[in-house]
């Protein structure tokens, strides 16, 4: 069965990104250096806060101007930044070769672990003291940077900054930052899709998946390039041209916009430029995004900036053809309240919650986070990063077909493996043996099997 | 505001109509107090443009339906432009009277718009935010005197208290060609974006 994309299941590997011009004549003596002990002094008590904040992501040009910041003001950021700037430049001063090899990836100071990407003329820095590897902190970086890709394009950017190395971005991001906010606020979290790069349908009777699928494709028109019903970030439908894959990080960005911010969400008809950047990283698409229902969203996709009418035509005759067949109802009521599926559902004792990655989907699944396992925020958190740690512990490289990995910690036991199909992690109760950490992987892996058309979407709608 | 049926007597008329000005001037706000008499103080600020209409009757048997492109107004959409207001009948360039530069901005988009869109335009400019007179940095008169001369309607308005906001549609409406277009049932069509587009260029050229 085809997948939804054939992008490959590994995260983009940054471990050679092209160097190529600027970063030689960075102006280290960048603007107000010499005011910031000053405005540090002032403002103690937030920079107590700000250096205490578990996670921090930066982004800034190669001339040292901030772009973004999670948490602190500019007086505060510029002055770190700086302070990036010179550890970065300096490494980069080191390596007399213009191979990217010898740039600094990657060091930790204390508990910290540092993390930098360099996306000519962006660097984007990600530092955690929360035990995350330096492959999950490139993702989350990349997912920034693919942010603020969508927004400008890659070309745009190199365009701007050509001969002004000093331009400042923050003026054409105007805006969007609110995005960038949504996605560091899900990675704060330990967004699941984020962790495994993939996505999350919402779990609907295979017979009402294609109904919706088949009104979509009946409907489609000549300048439509892709339609999405999606749900509460969760995907519904998709119809897609047979020679193009939709890719599940473009799609992140889409949800996360459409989602976790309120810019789409008034009901109104959208007209909006947007660069899908594993798409094509160098050009704009023009997405119409209309809200038809509590939850749910239609989102039309075009290469034509002109095509707005065809696509308002195409939506109404969707919706006409979904009210028709009662199907707007099933669609609110499989998300309904951020409902997806419970682990009482699911015949293996025990089990307190689970992720599964299909590889091949490049989808997951994941149950309600009860609360009776889960109450508060921060053991929900603590869940995650639990799974973040699994996930560490499976893609160490190290090789291997089939890893498996478990621990027991205060009064649950966390299991992981990973393997060329799907990958699998759960919490289960304490000091679970061997044996039966054996048999709930293989319940769990009998009941997706058994539910594999509802669950996932496979392959969608090709035209 | 409801929404007036059209009974086989009256006149029903379509125009397009488009909203320009600096970002975060109250363009979004206006249209909304408009639409829907709604007001949100922390509104965020448009991305890419949203399509909304409204009618409006201007007398017992002419019903004016105005479909509104609300832009967004960064400037990386800038180059966007020329394809809400191609072919638009009328358009509302807005600045902010608390902030001079946001004049400035509309002064542009005028000459702009006098410049490359439907020769017939009929362009209004609107000082938003009048709530906010104690941080008044454009006076009335400047405005008012730079509209005159332009050749532009002129009204100062308050999205959040709803001043003027429907005067200005309504006095864009009396001044649009209704006996020109009355007569055929579907009446003007505006702007046709789905004709194919002389200048396209797909990326911005910021």
């Amino acid at each position: 069965m085809d997948g939804l994309t054939h992008r490959p299941t590994q995260n983009p590997d940054h471990s050679v990104p092209p160097l190529e011009t600027g970063l030689n004549d960075i102006d280290i003596s960048y603007d107000s250096g010499s005011e910031h002990d000053d405005n540090l002094d002032e403002d103690t008590s937030n920079l107590e806060v700000f250096l205490s904040q578990e996670k921090h992501f930066f982004i800034l040009s190669t001339a040292g101007k901030p772009i973004y910041s999670l948490h602190g003001d500019d007086n505060m950021i510029m002055s770190y930044m700086g302070v990036l700037l010179t550890i970065i430049s300096f490494f980069q001063g080191q390596s007399h070769d213009t191979d990217n090899s010898d740039q600094l990836r990657s060091f930790t100071a204390g508990n910290s672990l540092f993390v930098a990407s360099y996306e000519d003329p962006l660097i984007l820095v990600a530092i955690s003291k929360r035990g995350e590897s330096e492959q999950q902190l490139r993702n989350q970086i990349d997912v920034l940077y693919t942010q603020i890709l969508s927004t400008l394009t890659k070309s745009q950017i190199s365009r701007v900054f050509k001969g002004r190395t000093n331009f400042d971005l923050r003026r054409l991001l105007g805006g969007t930052e609110k995005f960038l906010t949504a996605l560091t606020r899900e990675i704060c979290k330990g967004s699941p899709p984020i962790l495994l790069s993939a996505l999350e349908c919402a779990k609907l009777p295979r017979t009402i998946r294609e109904k919706i699928t088949t009104i979509l494709l009946s409907h489609k028109s000549p300048s439509l390039l892709y339609g999405l019903v999606v749900s509460d970030s969760r995907l519904v439908s998709v119809i897609r041209p047979r020679k193009h894959s939709l890719h599940p990080p473009d799609l992140l960005l889409l949800f996360n916009m459409i989602f976790h911010t309120t810019a789409f969400r008034d009901g109104e008809e959208h007209w909006v430029p947007i660069c899908l950047p594993k798409f094509n990283s160098t050009g704009f698409l023009y997405a119409h995004i209309f809200q038809f229902s509590k939850n749910s969203v239609l989102v039309l996709i075009s290469a034509d900036k002109d095509a707005f009418f065809e696509l308002r035509t195409v939506k109404d005759n969707i919706l006409k053809s979904l009210r028709r067949d009662n199907l707007i109802k099933p669609i609110e009521l499989a998300v309904n309240n951020g409902f997806s599926f419970r682990t009482i559902d699911i015949p293996v004792p025990h089990i307190r919650h689970f992720l599964y990655k299909s590889k091949l989907d490049v989808q997951f699944i994941m149950p309600n986070i009860e609360p009776h396992f889960f109450p508060t925020t921060s053991s929900r958190k603590a869940l995650m990063g639990y799974y973040h740690k699994l996930h560490a512990m499976v893609h160490a490289k190290n090789g291997g077909k089939l890893k498996m990995v478990y621990f027991t910690k205060g009064s649950a036991t966390f299991f992981g493996c990973d393997s060329p199909t799907f990958e699998l992690y759960f919490a289960t109760g304490p000091d679970t043996t061997k044996a039966i950490l054996t048999l709930s992987v293989r319940a769990i892996l009998a009941w997706v099997s058994k539910n594999k058309e509802r669950l996932f979407i496979m392959g969608g709608g090709v035209f | 505001m409801s929404t007036p049926r059209t009974s086989t007597s009256s006149r029903m008329a379509q125009f397009k109509l488009v909203l320009l000005g600096e970002s975060a001037v109250g363009k979004s706000s206006l249209v909304h107090r408009f639409v829907k008499n709604q007001f949100d103080e922390f509104r965020e600020s448009t991305i890419g443009a949203a399509f909304l209409t409204q009618t409006i009757s201007l007398d017992d048997d002419t019903i004016i339906k105005f479909e509104i492109w609300d832009t967004a107004g960064q400037e990386r959409y800038k180059s966007l432009a020329p394809m809400y207001y191609r072919n638009a009948n009328c358009a509302v360039v807005v600045y902010d009277i608390t902030q001079s530069e946001s004049l400035e901005r509309a002064k542009a988009w005028v000459k702009e718009l006098q410049r490359q869109a439907n020769e017939n335009i009929i362009i209004t400019l609107a000082g938003n935010k009048l709530d906010l007179e104690q941080n008044r940095e454009v006076p009335t008169e400047e405005a008012e005197a730079y509209a005159k001369e332009a050749g532009l309607l002129f009204f100062e308005t308050s999205a959040k208290t709803g001043v003027n906001v429907t005067e200005i549609f309504t006095e864009i409406a009396k001044k649009l060609p209704i006996e020109a277009t009355s007569n055929k049932s579907k009446t003007v069509k505006g702007v046709d974006l789905t004709k194919s587009n002389i200048e396209s260029n797909s990326t911005c050229q910021c």
